[in-house]
């Protein structure tokens, strides 16, 4: 089977890092480090927490570099490589949660420098899109969340899911349809919706 | 409620054989939220229609023609500016930096790693030597073999302990019994010479 060109690029990137050479495993944590640490992101408690699953997400890169074979590109191997680890530690620490974290106290704690009224209505609308995704069924929210808020391709989120592509597609114009409709109705059920509206209005 | 006596108490009259009363005057809907009441359907609908487009808009991933139909709805609709406006802050939140001392420990994870590499005496001619001595001498052992196979494999290297003891002894006495050194050789040189035979 032919490879795309990406791949060869990432097999050498991939050679040459479990080689040991420092610049080629530099070049690879600037390149998914921020991406493999937002998906940690989602099944940890904490900042910290998420750290350590990142770390261990990259141990285990690390481990298995001389194993990728360019079939598929980097990033969805390493989210493939990822996945047990991430639902290993959501499974573990399940039952002192209660929904899958957002970084909203980290970043409220940005906001307050700004404007407080403005970081208020921010950790609102990030508690609204928490509390829908909270309520949808856990595939159509992770699907959401993976390729919607986080950036990550339909291949890396078919890696991640370890589902095929059309099963995300699918998944995602469900889960998208549901989110909008669960924030349109959480606004509507909390007095403030108007408020918020006006806000976002005079913000947008 | 005025219809609904007026109605209830025409019933009556109509059961006594009275003529019924004329119904009360209704106020008239107003124009404005007649023409936004009607709109609901349509604005349920078309709200509805655009929900599952609203993240792949934020993506910039549609055509330009649709996306300004969108864009246009959402200057209009307050319910969408909302919801557009929440899946924004989420996308914004879910971008979170990679901390930079976690790049660091991330940067550091090799060398705490045992790689699973070469064994280490392939590495290394020497360490070579010495396995496949001692894996000789354990082989032999087993095997069976007459003692002087064993000698005879070692003997090289019993020759060089041999050798070097000779030397060092040489030395020792040179220094310790303060033999008189040969007249031809400077004083300095004399720590080398035992060695070099």
């Amino acid at each position: 089977m032919e490879q795309p060109k990406d791949n060869l690029a990432d097999l050498e990137l991939a050679r040459r890092a479990a080689a040991g050479e420092a610049e080629a495993w530099r070049e690879l944590i600037d390149r998914y480090g921020e991406r493999l640490h937002a998906v940690a992101y989602r099944f940890a408690r904490s900042a910290s927490e998420a750290e350590d699953l990142t770390q261990d997400v990259f141990l285990k890169l690390y481990r298995n570099l001389h194993l990728y074979n360019g079939q598929a590109p980097l990033m969805a191997w390493a989210l493939r490589l990822s996945r047990n680890l991430c639902i290993e530690h959501y499974r573990r620490t399940r039952a002192e949660r209660r929904a899958m974290h957002l970084p909203i106290d980290d970043l409220s704690e940005l906001a307050a420098s700004d404007d407080p009224q403005a970081a208020s209505a921010h950790r609102q609308q990030l508690q609204l899109v928490q509390r829908a995704l909270a309520e949808m069924s856990r595939e159509l929210a992770l699907a959401v969340e993976l390729r919607d808020l986080q950036g990550l391709a339909y291949e890396e989120v078919a890696a991640f899911l370890d589902v095929p592509m059309g099963t995300v597609k699918s998944r995602l114009v469900r889960g998208r349809q549901e989110v909008a409709e669960r924030i349109a109705r959480l606004l509507g059920a909390g007095g403030r919706a108007q408020n918020l509206g006006t806000t976002f209005a005079e913000a947008g | 409620m005025a219809t609904f006596f007026s109605r209830l108490l025409g019933r009556r009259n109509v059961l006594h054989g009275l003529s019924p009363l004329p119904p009360a005057p209704r106020p008239p809907l107003p124009a404005a939220l007649k023409s936004r009441l009607e709109a609901i359907p349509l604005e349920v609908t078309l709200c509805r229609d655009l929900d599952r487009l609203w993240a792949p808009w934020l993506a910039g991933e549609l055509a330009p023609a649709e996306a300004e139909r969108l864009a246009a709805h959402r200057a209009s609709c307050p319910r969408c500016r909302a919801v557009v406006a929440a899946l924004a802050a989420a996308r914004a939140a879910a971008a979170v930096q990679l901390p930079e001392a976690l790049r660091l420990r991330l940067r550091r994870l090799p060398e705490l790693v045992r790689r699973p590499r070469v064994p280490f005496w392939l590495v290394d001619v020497r360490y070579a030597l010495v396995v496949s001595y001692l894996f000789a001498l354990i082989a032999f052992r087993a095997a069976g073999e007459p003692a002087r196979l064993v000698a005879a494999s070692a003997e090289p290297l019993k020759a060089a302990t041999n050798e070097l003891a000779r030397a060092q002894e040489g030395l020792r006495d040179l220094l310790e019994l303060e033999i008189p050194l040969p007249n031809r050789t400077p004083p300095d040189a004399a720590d080398e010479e035992p060695n070099r035979e």
